[in-house]
């Protein structure tokens, strides 16, 4: 069983099971150090974001008023009265009675002990009604209560004593100890019998000590411990309603009840803050009627609203308690609300239903909402409160105090503030500056203040507020609030007519401002209309300033419809105001809001029709004469004289807008601009507006042939909004009767299709699927038909919306007759109606031949649609494709790139078909096949259908069409060597196939100007001297072309620097540098060529010396010819002097390596060799030779197998020994020779060899 | 806007279809097509043409006891068609005025919509409050708190919303939807219209 309960939200109180709570101790619960690290109860409960909502407080509780001019500023709730007689006795006594320590209040007696151990006792006249001298023996009083019948006073010693008092003075009983031996007392608080009171020691212990008097016999105090401090150390204590005693510890509060045997109904975890006391102030709720007083309530019986607030610091929490459920398995608490403050707090009562008052630790008063959790710093003087310290401390009994008592010591102030027990209003503080009341101000109070200062506008403004319940107040000053905003209005107006003493205009105009717009709110706001029609008008149209800041100020109200059944003289003053201030627009919004009896008819139908106020003229008609027509058609003829035109001014735009506005008001039955017509307008006006605008003929006659006038000019005017129009209408009762919605939809389409308009054939459209998908109509097949046409008809469109209309339109209705709308669409070409009608039947063939006989590009990506998402059957895929191979050449003809595209995803297999012989069918193929080899690049194929020599021919056909310019869908150029970059520019990837045979070589030859291509071509054939003849023929040839020359000296450096492992390379170079060098003598005159070419040279230079020194010493005589090296410096040549000889030591190096390798090779070759002729005797079985047995004195062959012969007696061409014949016995196989290790001479490759020798840039 | 309704009465029931015309309100380029796009189709364009005059969408969305049928009016925010509102937020049960939480003088207009409708729609219209873009709160310039406290002292559902990343698109769409009359009350037409019926006979009073 969880001792503590948790703190899950709503939970924290449940004890568990109830049949185990007795057994657990209130001991038990405060020693459950086992549960302190119980994440739940050790977490700050501010910090939970489960527990509930945490409030920042910080905002300010200020009224907030309805716009900055109109505020109005609330004094402090609270107010700080000093009882002078009282603070003046305990004051000037204080060297006699000692400082005051504690306060204590019951049925208008003040009790006040000292430090000297005094009682004084006071009545709240601040009488001194009795006097009771301490026994200083007995140390000074710490405590004081009264019993709460108010006949007895128990006062708490420093020393541990307890005094109980009469209240006339006498000594009723003496408890010697009434904590534990040696400790002071606290607290002292009297349980409901009267005869009980429970302390508490500053050692944290909670007693309960009963006073008896058996019959006959001396008084008897019974003390029983229910905590002892070395356990649970209790700081302070309160009664609360229903016999609830709360505890608060220091980590804890706990509820607890004394009878009949001690239980704990929750505890609640308040471990924060340990430097403040934690403070306990409860709130049970009373019927509206009764006054709320505290004593009362510890008497209640019913305990419904009853909630309790901890604060500890600047943490604050309200919870409900469920008093029914104590002594049950249910819940017992609610947490309501969790609070952070500003400051801290030391102590709290709670003072009304909405209200409760705290005391930080510096005196500050701070007012609490707990159902809005604001919290506001009153502006009123601190509280210099008394502090319990020395008290805390156990000055009186050497310091052996608790450590949580200790703890809370600094700011405890339990004793110097208690509750008055009349009202919760009240509470009565011990400060050092004497006794003094701190009370909540009431409502009067605060309008007495007001009238104080005189300022009727801040009194007038709350006591709007409180009529309109925006601030709270009791419910007797909201009966008497709206009497007294009554007489406050009544003020406001002497003093606006009062205006000011005197000065400028500017001044009595200010003022007038000031008043009249609070005189407005007050007066309209607060239902004084009639004193505002009356009273107000009256007086304040007496004189013109007033009267126009009047008027000025009257705009919001108006608007508002606040003004209710005003009389006509302001009405026509007002509006001729407006008139005359030229506020036309304010005007045209505050007619219509007028009741029509109340207009000066005449008056607003001249300024109407002079200024175009189109929405007064409307409302006269509609309210005075009942007649809806006639402005409609006024409008609409006004309408005409510029609805043909595509511009619009302003004023134009807005009578357009007014008249489609109107028109929607009185086709569904509404007013004009708000609200409703009565029953028989409602059935009358949209019937007539709609026999008006769908009139064959003009009212006036028929002056034109015209028919349908005034629907052709709405839909001239804007078709989107007339039609939205007639669409927002739609469902009203007009069009459903007769099926005239659809009759008259019939006719907008008819005369769309007349006015061939494309704006209003769109629109028409639009509506006929808004319509259908609305089931109101059923689709006008044939309209939509003609509309269609007639639309597919028009080229080009000028709307990016008209497509989709028509698709929309062709979704929702299925026309009858498809053949028109697709010969409609083929002419111009549509491609995606004629998709979406062809593919709507499957019929692919058909629409891809609509594609063909157009040539429309459009095809590819349509063929690509259909084979993707149309979901084809296996015989409509066989059928369509056959389709498609059937076309194919017609394909590749309308566009390349998009038919390779289409190749190359979907007819791979056609690729294999493409590799033509004849020239015109290579042409034909070539763009789309040029598109291939591209998407194949792309997507990093080399190869058009694996197979190699269809590739080759295949891309013969692509080189073959770029050499040759065939037509394709590449760009082309009249640059005669653009066709040589486009074919190098396919090289990097194609270069194989296009250098696996002569054919490409050949074709390019044919081109004279693609000569890098025949190069590159060359070259990967491996046919190099020709490449290099060829690119040293471009440099002769191109050598009075600096430019040219210098692109192809550089196609020639890249040629050798590709080539750099052959031999031949170097030859290539000292040619192209010998020519160089001769082009640089003739440049002597140019320096800027000069320094170009020798820069070339340079590169040359170091590009020779790379393949080998052979040409080191040619090089040397050049430059030492070329007269910029000659006279050059060393810092301007010297890398290049170091790279040649860098050059040459490394060959050297080089040379000596390998000599070294083929010595030491050689040596172990030479030792063997040696080895073995020193082994020829065991080689030789017999001297003599074999054949003819004579001994070795001629030339003979010495065979393996140990025989000798002499070369004459040899027959055997195969040189073999006679004695088995085998061949090449005379070769002995070469060993493996045993080399040494190999030296690694590639250590320092990476190492410049110039830098070896000298930094190059060391001067 | 008048009501009509299926002639014979059935008890109300999950399969119950109701009507509602929804209009969209506010300022020029807050989102207000975007909304709409992304609740109706799901979709978002970075880059949304501006409105003319007015769109016309619907939407279904289904309540554990009846299926509500949105006829959304996207109005234009532009200036111009300013005077034309009235013509689609008269008859309509639900509005959405829509700000742009980066731009605070949208805020502003949008309160003057509020008030406009508070003065000139239906009474019982269904107002919420959408601040649009909340993706690029970053650039925020209305604060949550303000516009919160707004909405509340005008008793407008609200919801900070992104059609871009369609966060509260469906919910705010969806808090209108629980918060229209599906049940008519007594004597009052409803303006909603059952879809289960056949055209020619609906008139009564509410939908089923």
């Amino acid at each position: 069983m969880s001792t503590s309960g948790s703190l899950e939200k709503e939970d924290w109180l449940d004890l568990g099971d109830l049949n185990n709570a007795p057994t657990f101790s209130l001991e038990d619960a405060l020693n459950d150090t086992e549960n302190l690290s119980d994440p739940f109860l050790d977490e700050q409960f501010a910090v939970d974001g489960e527990f509930g909502s945490v409030s920042n407080l910080t905002e300010s509780t200020a009224h907030s008023p309805d716009s900055h001019s109109l505020t109005y500023k609330l004094d402090s709730a609270f107010v700080i009265q000093p009882h002078q007689v009282i603070s003046h006795q305990i004051l000037s006594n204080e060297k006699k009675t000692g400082r005051v320590i504690a306060v204590a209040e019951r049925n208008g007696w003040i009790a006040v002990v000292t430090s000297k151990g005094q009682l004084l006792l006071f009545d709240l006249n601040g009488n001194l009604n009795q006097f009771h001298r301490g026994d200083e023996t007995m140390g000074g009083a710490s405590c004081v209560t009264f019993s709460l019948d108010g006949k007895f006073l128990a006062i708490g010693l420093q020393k541990g004593a307890i005094k109980i008092m009469t209240i006339d003075n006498k000594l009723y009983h003496m408890i010697d100890e009434g904590g534990q031996p040696g400790q002071g007392i606290i607290q002292v608080i009297y349980t409901k019998d009267n005869h009980t009171v429970l302390t508490l020691d500053n050692g944290g212990s909670f007693y309960e000590c009963t006073i008896s008097k058996p019959w006959l016999q001396k008084r008897k105090d019974k003390l029983r411990c229910h905590v002892s401090g070395c356990n649970g150390e209790v700081i302070s204590m309160k009664m609360m309603p229903g016999d609830v005693i709360a505890l608060l510890s220091v980590h804890r509060l706990i509820f607890y009840i004394l009878k009949p045997r001690g239980q704990i109904l929750g505890i609640f975890p308040i471990k924060f803050e340990y430097q403040f006391p934690p403070a306990c102030s409860f709130w049970l709720g009373t019927p509206k009627t009764a006054i709320n007083s505290p004593l009362n309530s510890l008497y209640s019986t019913t305990l419904k609203d009853f909630r309790v607030c901890i604060s500890r610091g600047n943490k604050l929490a309200i919870l409900r308690i469920h008093a029914n459920n104590f002594f049950t398995k249910y819940r017992r608490a609610t947490v309501i609300r969790q609070l952070e403050l500003p400051c801290s707090l030391v102590n709290i009562h709670w003072m009304s239903n909405h209200m409760i008052v705290g005391i930080d630790s510096f005196g500050a008063v701070w007012q609490i909402d707990p159902e809005k959790g604001t919290a506001k710093k009153q502006d009123i003087e601190d509280l210099q409160l008394v502090f319990s310290t020395p008290i805390l401390k156990g000055s009186a009994t050497g310091g052996r105090v608790s450590e949580a008592v200790k703890a809370v010591a600094e700011f405890a102030c339990y004793q110097s503030v208690t509750s008055a027990t009349s009202t919760s209003e009240r509470l009565i503080v011990l400060a050092h500056d004497g006794l003094k009341y701190l009370e909540k101000v009431h409502e009067w109070e605060q309008l007495e203040r007001y009238k104080e200062r005189n300022d009727v506008i801040s009194a007038s403004l709350y006591l709007l507020d409180v009529c309109r319940d925006k601030v709270r107040a009791s419910e007797m000053f909201k009966r008497e609030s709206h009497s007294l905003l009554a007489e406050k209005a009544h003020s406001l107006l002497t003093e606006t007519v009062a205006g000011v003493g005197g000065g400028a205009l500017s001044d009595l105009l200010a003022h007038y401002r000031k008043y009249i717009r609070v005189l407005l709110k007050v007066c309209i706001t607060g239902r004084l209309l009639d004193f505002l029609y009356i009273a107000c008008w009256d007086r304040l149209s007496m004189d013109s300033l007033s009267k126009t800041v009047f008027l000025d100020h009257l705009d919001e109200y108006v608007l508002d419809g606040a003004l209710i059944d005003p009389p006509p003289p302001l009405v026509n003053e007002y509006l001729q105001h407006l008139a005359a201030e030229g506020h036309f627009s304010q005007f045209q919004s505050a007619v219509v809001r007028f009741p029509i009896h109340t207009l000066d008819l005449h008056t607003v139908m001249s300024i109407c029709k002079q200024n175009s106020i189109y929405d007064g003229i409307i409302y006269v008609n509609n309210k005075a004469l009942n007649d809806y027509i006639t402005p409609l058609e006024n409008m609409l003829a006004e309408m005409r004289t510029f609805a043909h035109r595509d511009m619009f001014s302003d004023s134009e735009q807005i009578l357009g807008n007014k008249v489609l506005v109107y028109l929607n008001c009185c086709l569904s039955g509404m007013a004009y601009p708000f609200g409703a017509l009565d029953e028989e307008n409602r059935k009358r006006v949209p019937l007539e507006t709609f026999r008006c605008i769908s009139s064959l003929k003009e009212k006036d006659g028929s002056e034109s042939d015209e028919q349908y006038p005034y629907l052709r000019l709405l839909l001239k005017y804007d078709p989107q909004q007339f039609l939205n129009v007639v669409s927002t209408c739609a469902d009203v009762l007009l069009f459903q009767l007769d099926n005239r919605l659809q009759r008259f939809v019939d006719t907008i389409g008819q005369l769309c299709v007349n006015m061939k308009c494309e704006l209003s054939l769109i629109h028409f459209l639009n509506l006929v699927v808004q319509l259908s998908e609305r089931v109101l109509i059923a689709p006008p097949i044939e309209h939509v038909q003609d509309s269609v046409i007639t639309l597919l008809r028009m080229s080009p469109w000028e709307h990016s919306s008209t497509e989709n209309s028509i698709l929309t339109a062709l979704y929702h209705v299925t026309p009858d007759d498809k053949r028109r709308i697709i010969r409609a669409a083929q002419n111009p070409m549509r491609p995606t109606i004629l998709s979406f009608l062809y593919l709507n039947d499957r019929k692919f063939e058909d629409l891809i031949k609509c594609y063909l006989e157009s040539n429309s590009t459009e095809v590819y990506s349509s063929i690509g649609g259909i084979l993707k998402e149309a979901e084809l059957t296996d015989d409509e895929s066989a059928e369509f494709r056959k389709y498609l191979m059937s076309i194919m050449e017609n394909l590749f003809k309308i566009d390349g790139w998009l038919c390779a595209n289409l190749i190359n995803d979907h007819f791979r297999d056609v690729i294999a078909s493409m590799a033509k012989s004849n020239e015109e069918e290579r042409k034909m193929v070539f763009p789309v096949l040029a598109g291939i080899a591209q998407l194949r690049k792309v997507s990093n194929q080399p190869s058009f259908c694996n197979d190699d020599e269809l590739d080759e021919k295949l891309f013969g056909i692509v080189f073959e069409g770029i050499c040759k310019g065939w037509p394709s869908w590449m760009p082309s150029s009249e640059d005669p060597e653009y066709a040589d970059r486009q074919l190098i520019a396919l090289f990097p990837f194609w270069l194989q196939l296009a250098a696996s045979t002569d054919f490409c070589l050949n074709i390019a030859v044919g081109n004279e100007h693609c000569v890098r291509t025949v190069i590159r071509l060359l070259e990967a054939r491996q046919h190099l001297e020709r490449a290099f003849d060829l690119l040293f023929e471009q440099l002769e040839k191109n050598k009075d072309h600096d430019n040219i020359m210098s692109e192809w000296l550089d196609e020639t450096m890249k040629f050798c620097s590709r080539q750099s492992s052959k031999n031949e390379t170097s030859d290539r170079m000292m040619r192209v540098f010998q020519f160089v060098s001769e082009r640089v003598a003739e440049f002597e005159e140019d320096s800027e060529k000069q320094k170009k070419m020798d820069e070339s040279l340079r590169t040359m230079c170091r590009q020779i010396l790379s393949t080998g020194t052979k040409y080191a010493k040619q090089l040397v005589d050049k430059l030492l010819e070329s007269p910029s090296f000659v006279e050059s410096t060393f810092e301007d040549n010297g890398g290049l002097l170091l790279d040649i000889m860098a050059s040459c030591e490394y060959e050297a190096e080089l040379y000596q390596e390998m000599i070294y390798l083929i010595r030491e090779e050689n040596l172990s070759l030479a030792q063997k060799l040696e080895m073995e002729v020193s082994r020829r005797a065991p080689l030789m079985h017999n001297p003599n030779c074999i054949t003819c047995e004579q001994p070795m004195h001629k030339s003979g062959y010495v065979f393996r197998c140990g025989h000798f012969q002499h070369i004459e007696c040899s027959t055997n061409i195969d040189r073999t020994c006679t004695c088995d014949g085998i061949p090449d016995r005379l070769v002995v196989p070469r060993e493996k020779p045993d080399r040494p290790e190999k030296r690694n001479i590639f250590e320092n490759w990476d190492t410049k060899l110039n830098c070896r020798v000298f930094p190059k840039d060391s001067s | 806007m008048a009501a009509r309704n299926a002639g014979t009465a059935r008890p109300g029931g999950p399969n119950r279809t109701c009507q509602f015309k929804l209009v969209l309100l506010g300022e020029s380029a807050v989102g207000k097509s975007s909304l709409v796009l992304r609740f109706v189709k799901g979709q978002f364009h970075e880059y949304q043409e501006s409105t003319i005059g007015a769109a016309f969408l619907t939407q279904t969305v289904c309540l554990d006891d009846a299926t509500i049928k949105f006829e959304i009016w996207d109005t234009a925010g532009q200036e111009r068609y300013h005077s034309l509102a009235p013509m689609y937020y008269r008859g309509a049960q639900a509005a959405i005025v829509v700000y742009d939480i980066t731009n605070q003088e949208s805020f502003q207009k949008a309160k003057n919509w509020v008030k406009e409708l508070q003065r000139q729609a239906s009474p019982n219209i269904v107002m919420a409050l959408a601040g649009n873009k909340a993706d690029v709160a970053n650039k925020r310039t209305v604060e949550y708190e303000e516009a919160n406290a707004y909405a509340e002292d005008n008793a407008l559902l609200f919801m900070e919303t992104s059609a871009k990343t369609s966060m509260n698109v469906n919910d705010i769409f969806m808090a209108i939807a629980k918060k229209l009359p599906i049940g008519p009350a007594q004597g009052e037409p409803t303006g909603t219209v059952d879809m289960n019926q056949p055209q020619q006979q609906q008139k009564g009073s509410c939908c089923k």
